[in-house]
């Protein structure tokens, strides 16, 4: 960018830095970056210094502190000069989209489908009224609620208790029943609508196999909704009798069947199994050195020179006979 | 939602994810706020430890911890399996814990001082990072003058051709620039520049210090920018990594046309100053002379039409008093007596 240097209230932050560079370092700010290396996401507030870093020095922290304020003092520079508004405590700048890429965390969402209401909806152009919770009453001249305490009293709705036969009507028809039948087919009929719109979605049941399902998969998913749904019961299945030919899913214990038995030769296997993890018995050797020592220092009197000393190589066993056999448990 | 229920294990087909139906309005709540979004809000990151670290790597782990609260969580039980042999704990973990970065520490002989970062796409890891750690000092060694505020998102600055060469680097750089910042937002109140992570790439190794940003009068605009470090403070050397499968690259790296679609109209339209909706019109080429026009009304023909429109307006408006021109008369009647229809 060119500048009129006689403007001197704007002075572009790359002088400045110049002017601080050879004020401190003495030299003409050669060794620095240049503006040129620079890029910038200002979207993301990031800056990329493309250039050689063989003269950074990990080490020296306070030369790696200058270099990158003269980085970020690039990257300043850059968002101070976007467009912005005054706002509390400084100025709000908008910040440009961002240009770097991110993969995102989880798939875009797919669009749900439009139900078969929608879709009509969408087509004539109906759109949705939204309903005011109070309702003007034209015989009371009031504003009522439109359900609930005090609401306004719909005819159709509320029939009376004694209703006037008409012209047509021989008794045989009761009309609270005939509205209580009429809201039950409308409810079920709403019922029948949503299951079909789930159907059509392709919601599948809970437990259900996917479409693609060979045989062996849709028999295995057969027996787990079976097996679910036989313990689905108070008490999960426990107290339930069996039918003829039903096999009950095996009842969840605590320890193995193994562990729980009382089998003398494997605990005993097991028990030495874990003491050999501490001590190792099978390799265990005796260090005439170390013992030694550890008995003269209780014995009165011995001092180091006197002990025997063994060599190192000289890992001898106590003894190989048959007591020392049965004493450590070897043979099983 | 993964279901642990037992025909989970039965069912030959794993993948498939069974989603649990909400039984109260709660779960269903938090089921949808762990739908998948057009736009994402913050990340979350899981910061673990293996069964064997170092105080060192504890420390740099609780400090990164530290930085990207509230968005992180420190889990305190050990994790056995390491992310490089078996990936199925961190995937598991990140998924109950609904974070998409990661952070595993550990130390061994073999790889001392381990520092792993990496992401999640669909509660799958996508790519991580594994970096032996040195030249240390922690968050508490550093005395600043100034803290940043809470959550308050640094700046990030690269430095260094290598994180434009060398390939692994290039996905290191992105790793980065996604971890140590919040989600992008359109405007920046510009006393929130607190501080800043410069990450410098020498070789293979890359230096990781954090700046806090003071900025001081200069003799324009653009303030003079001292900076004080914060720490932690740590150098980074790449050892293994794995980097995204291509088509879950591609998949991830989608964006959604609603996203797209809000920041331009369509084709053609335009939004103008009043805040209208403007498009054109293109017409093809129109020979002025050789337009084929209407042969001109007889006036007392075009003057009645031309009564019929206005008394079609005039009567809309109510209480307006019709003036009975002496022109009108039977034209006024017809079109008085044809109904009330609008024009």
């Amino acid at each position: 960018e060119m500048r009129d240097t006689s403007e001197e209230q704007f002075v572009s932050a790359l002088t400045l830095i110049k002017q601080r560079s050879a004020r401190e370092t003495g030299d003409d700010g050669s060794r620095g970056p240049e503006e040129e290396s620079m890029s910038y996401d200002l979207g993301r507030m990031a800056a990329f210094y493309n250039s050689s870093t063989d003269s950074f020095d990990f080490n020296n922290h306070q030369e790696m502190a200058d270099k990158a304020s003269i980085t970020v003092q690039f990257l300043v520079g850059r968002l101070f000069s976007l467009p912005s508004q005054p706002a509390e405590g400084g100025r709000t700048v908008d910040l440009p989209p961002p240009t770097t890429s991110l993969p995102r965390e989880k798939p875009v969402p797919q669009p749900r489908p439009l139900t078969r209401w929608e879709k009509f909806a969408k087509e004539k152009g109906i759109q949705k009224k939204r309903k005011d919770r109070m309702v003007y009453d034209d015989q009371t001249k009031e504003w009522k609620p439109r359900f609930g305490y005090k609401r306004k009293a719909n005819e159709a709705d509320d029939l009376p208790p004694i209703i006037e036969a008409g012209p047509g009507d021989d008794g045989s028809e009761s009309p609270w029943e005939k509205k209580e039948k009429e809201r039950k087919d409308r409810m079920d009929k709403q019922k029948n609508r949503e299951r079909r719109n789930k159907e059509e979605r392709g919601e599948t049941a809970h437990l259900a196999p996917p479409p693609d399902a060979v045989r062996a998969e849709k028999k295995a998913a057969t027996e787990a909704a079976l097996s679910l749904a036989r313990k689905s019961t108070a008490s999960v299945g426990k107290f339930d009798k069996k039918l003829r030919g039903e096999k009950k899913d095996a009842i969840k214990r605590k320890l193995g069947a193994e562990q729980a038995t009382g089998d003398v030769k494997h605990e005993k296997a097991r028990q030495l199994e874990v003491l050999n993890k501490i001590v190792s018995l099978d390799t265990a050797t005796l260090d005439l050195d170390k013992a030694a020592g550890r008995v003269s220092s209780f014995l009165p009197g011995e001092r180091d020179g006197d002990r025997r000393k063994k060599g190192k190589t000289g890992k001898k066993e106590r003894g190989t006979g048959a007591k020392t056999k049965a004493r450590k448990g070897r043979g099983k | 939602v993964m279901s642990k229920s037992p025909t989970q294990q039965k069912v030959q087909n794993a993948p498939i994810r069974i989603k649990r139906k909400p039984r109260n309005a709660r779960a269903k709540r938090v089921m949808l706020a762990r739908d998948p979004k057009v736009r994402e809000e913050d990340r979350r990151t899981l910061f673990m430890r293996g069964t064997h670290t170092t105080e060192i790597i504890t420390d740099i782990l609780k400090n990164l911890h530290d930085m990207k609260k509230p968005d992180s969580r420190y889990l305190p039980r050990r994790i056995e399996k390491h992310p490089f042999e078996d990936d199925t704990s961190i995937e598991f973990l990140c998924e109950k814990n609904e974070s998409s970065f990661f952070g595993f520490g550990s130390h061994s002989k073999k790889r001392p001082n381990n520092l792993i970062l990496g992401r999640t796409f669909n509660y799958k890891v996508y790519d991580m990072y594994e970096f032996g750690v040195s030249n240390i000092k922690t968050m508490d060694d550093f005395k600043p003058s100034k803290f940043p505020n809470y959550c308050n998102s640094p700046c990030v600055v690269f430095q260094g051709d290598g994180f434009d060469h060398n390939p692994k680097l290039v996905d290191v750089k992105s790793l980065f620039l996604d971890m140590f910042q919040h989600a992008p937002s359109e405007k920046l109140n510009l006393t929130g520049l607190e501080h800043v992570v410069v990450l410098t790439a020498k070789g293979e190794k890359v230096a990781f210090r954090h700046y806090g940003i003071l900025l001081k009068k200069s003799g324009s605009k653009v303030p003079r920018v001292v900076l004080e470090e914060l720490g932690p403070r740590f150098d980074l050397e790449l050892r293994r990594n794995r980097s995204a499968a291509p088509d879950v690259a591609r998949e991830a790296a989608r964006v959604p046309k609603q996203q797209a679609a809000s920041a331009k109209l369509g084709k053609n339209l335009e939004r103008n100053a009043m805040g209208d909706t403007v498009g054109r019109v293109h017409m093809q080429a129109q020979s002025l002379d050789q337009l084929q026009v209407a042969p001109p009304m007889p006036p007392h023909a075009a003057r009645a039409r031309l009564s019929r429109l206005v008394l079609m307006q005039t009567r809309k408006v109510k209480g307006l008093k019709r003036s009975r021109d002496a022109g009108e008369g039977d034209a006024a009647k017809r079109a008085r007596g044809a109904g009330d229809e609008s024009p």
